[in-house]
């Protein structure tokens, strides 16, 4: 009886990929004996996307592991992604692993069933009995949900429910999320309460934490999420909805933590490394900035979610830690190097993306120190960029700005960040974007961020709290890592700490790193030049080694 | 400090070769089944070692799988994940796996479960317990092999007994864990029972936590695997 044969076959239309040709044969006949007609085949991503478009499937039988090409993991990624995948459709990857093991909850998207290899005749006719039945009687639920008709949805999910059929599970599953996502809030408790009941379940508590979320009970939705990943630190969807409280509250050390993490659970997941590096750039983290673009970069060969912008952050963000500690990004922009070569042919770019991407590639070989290549590469950039037919972006011209300077022509450098400046002088959020790449910044948010940040740091610093004043500059040094004020007062307090505790290397090396960068940014006639030699020498002063 | 990143590496290089190995054994007993389909093999001698062929492919297997999955318990990177399932379907699952094999030894395989019996538990890692054990008992049984399961004490108690000479009385009584040793005499590395009681410990519910345990006798008057999870 729990194998039930399943009655529908014939009029099932299937779909076997792989790239062996015999294991497709065999697929195809184990298919055909159990009384299925239509049977095609397909070798690469390409060609299953052109069979999902053309036929009304409803079931793919996909390998894992394809060879060259996307993956089988990867070919489901797009068909989600792009919604060519109806709710109808069966997707079973097939993996010569210990099946789920792998993949399971690495990714973002979820087949609707594993098999492991090898396979055999019966036991896929019985996974597919199974799969089929409880997907033809979900099929009037779904045509429900595709139809907007949630009133109808919800009213036969509640019959399953209240039957305790065979798929009353999925049903109480999918009937949370329905009611979740149309606000009915109450409803969607009631439901979570009562699978809570019978056993601690994920998918439950999670649901129930979401209902303590949108009842503004935050607290209590945060405990729960945490106690969740506690048991089971794979439970992805626990980390994806604290992640996603985290961001409303915009909690940004508590948000770096969840994310890291969850990152370090799921390494495959591309869209996950994606927010990772993207609040890491927010919060001034460039190196695990550059760490997770690598992963983005790296993943997103074949995949759907490969995006230009993430090999130029990548860059970007290694340059970034290049100018910071060169000796920390040897890897990284080796890495760099090679993509940003490469990336030309991953995407058909436009002029302007072509030129960002030398401008970028131009800052990593100076922070390399290969100066003349970085040269060579500015030039050719500079020659496009002044053949682009359109207004360039201001992200463009401050990359260019930027490779200027590390290439070690500040003078032209400055010159274009003053065009800008006038150009944008009414336009305050492009000014904080400017700022950054400024000595000074100049629009009012930023000026006001400098003056505050300035203020609280010299009391510390008054205050003989020179570790706290050291904090408090360093923040602000990563907001404006040009600003040669700040730069300064850091290295006065660290000279306060030095006095105060005695000599300490790693405290030393910290003062003379920054000391050499003010050295790249200061010029003679600088207000603060002087200030600038007179702390150079009280920082030497401390040094015990000759 | 280089000598145990030497044995971290090996230990890396011995699984990732492990899982080489269960894919060629999967491909193997993928094409013998094939063969197995195709041939009109009447001959009883020849039908005897396609038999054998098929239970030492299938052992090999099971075994690599173990293997892989200690390997990833110890590092804590064996994902569980328990949820509701019809215990009826894992042993349907189990049994078709390994069907080509009952048939080949012309084994019986009953199964008494209530068919709405649903348990929580992950049902890849029980699953496998449940295969590495049928494996076995399919080598030791004469004819017969059931498969049951009910829920007592708040507990899934799942049997598969068979009709064979049953357990040894040193396996019955000692305690199973891992320092149970090797006996490369035997030719039994009880690798099997060690993933089976692992899988069970993973399975924690209230305080409760899943355990196996051996008999002999009972209605078959062979021998017993028990498995309870809460």
């Amino acid at each position: 009886m729990g194998g039930m044969a399943y009655s529908g076959y014939q009029n099932i239309k299937a779909l076997v990929v792989d790239d062996f040709e015999s294991f497709r044969q065999m697929l195809a006949n184990m298919l055909e004996s159990f009384g299925i007609a239509s049977i095609d085949s397909a070798v690469t991503g390409n060609e299953v996307m052109r069979w999902c478009q053309e036929k009304d499937l409803d079931l793919i039988l996909c390998d894992y592991n394809l060879g060259r090409g996307k993956n089988g993991q990867q070919i489901l990624e797009e068909l989600r992604h792009k919604i060519i995948l109806s709710r109808k459709t069966l997707f079973i990857l097939i993996s010569a692993e210990s099946s789920k093991a792998i993949v399971m909850s690495a990714y973002d998207y979820e087949p609707d069933a594993y098999l492991a290899k090898p396979i055999t005749g019966k036991a896929l006719k019985q996974r597919l009995d199974r799969l089929l039945q409880q997907r033809d009687e979900m099929l009037p639920i779904y045509q429900a949900i595709d139809d907007k008709n949630l009133p109808k949805a919800t009213d036969l999910l509640n019959r399953q429910i209240m039957a305790g059929s065979r798929i009353s599970t999925p049903c109480q599953k999918l009937l949370g999320e329905l009611y979740l996502e149309s606000g009915q809030i109450d409803l969607a408790e009631d439901i979570y309460r009562s699978a809570l009941q019978v056993r601690t379940l994920d998918w439950a508590k999670v649901g129930m934490a979401k209902v303590r979320e949108l009842q503004g009970n935050k607290g209590e939705a945060k405990t729960f999420l945490r106690e969740i990943i506690k048991k089971n630190p794979l439970c992805m969807q626990a980390y994806d909805a604290l992640a996603g409280i985290y961001r409303k509250e915009e909690d940004d050390e508590a948000l770096s933590e969840i994310l890291k993490s969850a990152v370090e659970q799921s390494p495959m997941a591309i869209l996950r490394q994606e927010s990772l590096a993207k609040h890491a750039i927010k919060v001034n983290d460039n190196f695990t900035a550059a760490q997770a673009f690598r992963q983005t970069v790296r993943l997103g060969t074949n995949s759907v979610h490969d995006k230009l912008d993430n090999h130029i952050q990548f860059g970007r963000s290694t340059a970034q830690l290049l100018r910071d500690d060169q000796s920390a990004a040897v890897d990284l922009s080796r890495e760099v190097i090679k993509d940003l070569e490469e990336v030309g042919s991953r995407f058909a770019m436009s002029e302007e993306q072509s030129v960002m991407t030398l401008f970028v590639e131009s800052q990593v070989l100076a922070g390399q120190g290969n100066t003349r290549k970085a040269k060579e590469v500015l030039q050719m950039a500079e020659e496009k960029y002044s053949k682009l037919e359109t207004e360039s972006d201001l992200d463009t011209d401050l990359s260019m700005a930027q490779a200027l300077k590390d290439t070690g022509n500040k003078e032209a450098s400055d010159q274009v960040l003053s065009r800008l400046v006038q150009e944008y002088k009414n336009d305050q959020s492009a000014l904080e974007k400017i700022d950054p790449y400024l000595d000074e910044p100049i629009s009012q948010r930023n000026r006001g961020t400098v003056t505050s940040i300035n203020k609280r740091g010299i009391g510390f610093y008054e205050a003989n709290k020179f570790e706290e004043a050291i904090r408090c500059f360093d923040s602000a040094r990563k907001l404006f890592p040009n600003h040669i004020g700040i730069q300064l007062n850091l290295v006065q307090s660290i000279d306060g700490e030095l006095r105060a505790r005695g000599y300490d290397k790693e405290t030393y090396y910290k003062a003379m790193r920054i000391i050499d960068i003010v050295k790249r940014n200061i010029t003679g006639d600088h207000p603060q030049y002087d200030r600038y030699l007179q702390l150079q020498d009280m920082i030497g002063a401390h040094s015990r080694e000759v | 400090m280089e000598n145990s990143r030497e044995s971290l590496d090996f230990s890396l290089i011995l699984a990732s070769s492990v899982h080489d190995m269960k894919n060629s054994v999967g491909m193997l007993l993928n094409s013998l089944e094939e063969y197995i389909h195709e041939s009109d093999e009447t001959d009883p001698a020849q039908e005897k070692r396609i038999a054998t062929l098929q239970y030492e492919g299938s052992r090999i297997s099971g075994e690599l799988i173990q293997l892989l999955s200690i390997y990833r318990m110890q590092d804590q990177r064996l994902p569980v994940q328990i949820d509701e399932n019809f215990v009826m379907d894992t042993f349907d699952d189990q049994i078709a796996r390994n069907d080509m094999l009952f048939q080949t030894r012309g084994i019986q395989v009953d199964v008494e479960c209530d068919d709405n019996l649903r348990w929580y538990y992950d049902n890849e890692l029980v699953g496998g317990v449940i295969h590495n054990i049928l494996i076995n008992c399919a080598r030791y049984t004469r004819e017969k092999i059931v498969l049951a399961a009910v829920v007592e004490n708040n507990q899934l108690c799942i049997e598969i007994a068979d009709d064979g000479g049953g357990y040894p009385s040193a396996m019955i009584d000692a305690p199973i864990n891992e320092d149970r040793g090797v006996s490369f005499e035997s030719g039994s590395t009880n690798l099997g029972l060690y993933f089976a009681s692992k899988v069970a410990a993973l399975h924690v519910q209230n305080d409760q936590c899943g355990s196996i345990s051996l008999a002999n006798g009972g209605t078959l008057g062979g021998g017993r695997f028990i498995m309870r999870l809460p």
